[in-house]
């Protein structure tokens, strides 16, 4: 296939600090084809320009951002980028919303692979075929919110997207996010931190090329079935409502709200952080990222109190519970307050929470003192210590140097007991979703790729017969089984978990949010993802095609990190997780068995076609997804 | 009776699906800068006001082009221009007081054309922040809504 490309912009800037040499080139119809876009086009930049035990914040990591397809239409507004991180020394990775990537598109533009580092702060300006390496001398020490002004105003041009650190990727904070749209973040895993070291302080855009469709009627048509679908059911009731915090709503009435440092999973004063106090209290309107008519964000307002006056959009679930319930906090204007202090730092605020709530539990078990903090006490939900942490944080401030570390490795400078109080899976601290009792959806964090998260994957089924139907339960797993949280099913869970995660590389993919399809409840599922990419492509990709390439994208990301040094070990749970039972309510008595919880691993490596032994990909596995080459570089390193 | 595009920027959750469904149907192309409507937004304030040719009864953009390239489309209402005629002089985007004539980044002049009297971008704004709607209903459903506590009042049971 030559010529003119849809849906891709069809080329790549490369971008060397060291010796300021910027690079256009094609994105080649191979690559397209067989990694289609965004996080697969990424992972395999990754694996051919990342060194094994590269120094995630030395000059030698990569960090790449990556569109898909789909990302600047009337369905996309997704970004990934993808690095080693800092959180954890393996695969780095994370995906945004936001308005930043469909405007890279519109510039002409899928991928941008960032190398080496500048020995003066910088920031890239692309406008259209304009690429250009600027001083940044001006911006450095700002946060991203005056840094998004700054550059709108010099350039007296509004439409100028701007995705960038603020001072926590400037100071190395190992949980630092990268942010656009003002508060869209790529949060997750410290691709801030690395953007930091790179001196590399933003990537302002702007485009006028648009992104041509292969069948515009066609794909005009899909978009109107799918917005059918989704507006029609009962379930755009909920997120287009109240936005991911209805979460805390849900899971504070189910019995597994993260609470306090994972130790309890209710808390006095619930109802005033939940999605329905947001929109009856401080929500103003709706908003959405860009081409969504899905509007699952919100811009809110405090009306009176000690933050009477506080405006912002982007708030999210994992905002109101990592700056709330599991720091103890039930105050929710602390939270809104918080949340924008948060973005405009650039940290991704699971880590922030997940740090603040391990030092709370820390110094309420008497494990720290006033000694450490400073002379502080942190106490569970006091509202002006935890606003002070996030500066201490973002600024390494103090104590806050010790809790920029992140929960993981804070806890190892502090010792054995902390060690014993930290939750994580590969070294990163979980999402706000309590996996104990559900042992599917535990397995799906334990093995996820980049570390704890609920974006890689998802086992639906589990939740109590929540968005997925008995029948199609039994007709796609295999056993009723899938649909009871709390058994330690080999047979369907295993396949049910590889089933989402799958999903969740095919959206990060075509760069769809995964909120748009079947996964939050509408009747989307892979034939209209199928047609949406064609129609816009005018490819042919079928239902089967995708299938392969979850599964060709998610081993690739399982090579990476066996060259870092991946083993079984990796995917068990923490200790503490299994150690330590969930305190009461309907989940009592449930944390994560070793034997039993290492027999569905067995089984899913089974599915997944990787050694039960080791937990590596099989080396017939990998040529058969076409991944021979991936094969050989493991066989020569000695991995299989 | 005359219908036109009427924004209600309190509903905007500034997602541009109107922009990038514009320039879809003009030109195949989800491209926000061949739009025709275009969503103002200021982000840290939460203002998002979707903005497009307001179809003047007296339009400005008619008289002031020198070619007599802008003329008022009969069965729609639309002042569409004539890209045959246009020399491109600009004077209809300078003269117009709301910025309902734009430039392409080609150079061509862009008015909202109202689709042919079923404007795309409304049919797909979920939230109705853009509506296709008799002018003589604009009025009348404003106040409508800013008296709508008015029954309450009056211990009305049942909802209007």
């Amino acid at each position: 296939m030559q010529g003119k490309w849809y849906g891709w912009a069809g080329k790549i800037i490369e971008l060397d600090l060291t010796s300021k040499k910027i690079l256009v080139k094609p994105l080649s119809r191979d690559l397209a084809e067989r990694f289609v876009g965004g996080r697969g086009i990424n992972m395999k930049f990754l694996f051919d320009e990342i060194k094994p035990n590269t120094d995630p914040l030395g000059p030698e990591n990569v960090l790449i951002f990556g569109t898909g397809p789909l990302t600047g239409t009337i369905v996309g507004s997704r970004t990934q980028v993808s690095t080693k991180a800092p959180m954890t020394g393996f695969l780095g990775d994370s995906n945004s919303g936001g308005h930043w990537g469909a405007e890279l598109k519109f510039a002409g533009y899928d991928h941008i692979i960032i190398k080496g580092r500048s020995e003066k702060p910088v920031y890239l300006f692309i406008d259209d075929d304009e690429i250009e390496i600027r001083d940044a001398s001006h911006l450095w020490g700002k946060n991203i919110w005056e840094v998004t002004d700054i550059i709108r105003d010099e350039e007296s041009d509004s439409e100028i997207q701007v995705l960038g650190i603020g001072l926590a990727g400037e100071n190395l904070v190992r949980f630092a996010a990268i942010m656009n749209t003002f508060s869209r973040a790529n949060g997750r895993t410290g691709v801030g931190a690395v953007m930091g070291s790179k001196r590399l302080k933003c990537i302002a855009v702007r485009g006028t090329k648009g992104v041509s469709i292969a069948d515009p009627e066609r794909f005009l048509n899909h978009i109107k079935e799918i917005y059918q679908k989704a507006t029609t059911s009962p379930m755009f009731d909920h997120y287009p409502v109240y936005g991911t915090p209805i979460l805390t709503d849900m899971k504070a009435e189910l019995g597994n709200l993260p609470v306090k440092n994972w130790s309890d999973i209710t808390i006095e004063g619930v109802e005033n952080v939940t999605g329905k106090a947001l929109v009856e209290k401080y929500a103003q309107k709706n908003r959405a990222c860009y081409g969504c008519f899905y509007h699952c964000d919100h811009f809110f307002m405090v009306k009176e109190g000690k933050y009477q006056g506080v405006i912002g959009p982007g708030l999210e679930y994992e905002s109101v519970n990592g700056l709330g319930p599991r720091i103890g906090n039930t105050d929710f204007p602390t939270i809104l307050h918080g949340i924008n202090i948060v973005n405009d730092y650039g940290l991704d605020v699971v880590s922030t929470g997940g740090s603040i709530a391990l030092a709370m539990d820390l110094y309420e078990r008497g494990i720290i003192t006033e000694k450490d903090t400073g002379g502080i006490p942190i106490r569970w939900g006091d509202g002006d210590v935890i606003i002070d942490l996030i500066h201490k944080i973002a600024k390494r401030e103090g104590f806050g140097d010790l809790l920029a570390e992140g929960p993981y490795y804070m806890a190892k400078k502090i010792g054995k007991e902390a060690e014993k109080r930290v939750m994580h899976a590969k070294k990163l601290d979980p999402t706000a979703v309590e996996t104990r009792p559900f042992k599917g959806q535990a397995l799906n964090y334990m093995t996820s790729t980049r570390g704890a998260d609920h974006l890689r994957g998802l086992l639906k089924s589990e939740a109590l017969g929540h968005q997925v139907t008995m029948e199609q339960a039994i007709k796609l797993f295999g056993t009723k089984d899938v649909t009871v949280p709390t058994l330690y099913d080999t047979v369907g869970k295993p396949k049910g978990v590889f089933y989402y995660q799958k999903l969740s590389v095919i959206c990060d993919c075509i760069e769809m949010c995964k909120f748009n399809t079947f996964w939050a409840g509408y009747d989307i599922y892979f034939e209209d993802l199928c047609n949406l990419l064609n129609s816009a492509t005018g490819m042919e990709f079928t239902v089967e095609d995708l299938d392969r390439l979850g599964a060709r994208i998610w081993l690739l990301e399982k090579a990476i990190n066996t060259r870092e040094g991946y083993t079984r070990e990796d995917d068990m749970p923490c200790e503490r997780m299994m150690t330590e039972a969930i305190p009461q309510g309907r989940f009592k008595g449930e944390l994560l068995d070793k034997e039993k919880f290492s027999k569905m691993l067995d089984a899913y490596y089974e599915v997944t076609r990787c050694d039960v032994k080791t937990g590596i990909p099989k080396e017939d596995a990998l040529i058969s997804l076409g991944l021979g080459d991936v094969a050989n570089e493991l066989k020569r390193l000695g991995k299989i | 009776m005359k219908k036109i595009i009427v924004s209600n920027p309190e509903k905007c959750t500034g997602c541009r699906v109107c922009e990038s469904v514009c320039s879809l149907v003009h030109t195949g192309r989800c491209n926000p800068a061949e739009s025709r409507i275009r969503v103002m937004r200021w982000e840290t304030k939460g203002l998002d006001i979707p903005v497009t040719c307001l179809q003047c009864e007296d339009p400005i953009c008619e008289m002031v082009c020198p070619v007599n390239a802008i003329s008022r489309n009969p069965d729609t209402g639309a002042m569409e221009t004539n890209h045959d005629i246009c020399i491109k002089c600009y004077m209809c985007v300078m003269a117009c007081p709301f910025g309902g004539s734009l430039i392409a980044p080609n150079g061509d002049v862009l008015r909202c054309d109202l689709c042919g009297g079923e404007p795309q971008c409304v049919t797909l704004c979920q939230t109705k922040a853009i509506e296709y709607k008799r002018v003589d209903k604009v009025g009348v459903t404003k106040m409508r809504k800013a008296i709508k506590h008015f029954p309450s009042l009056y211990r009305v049971e049942k909802s209007m």
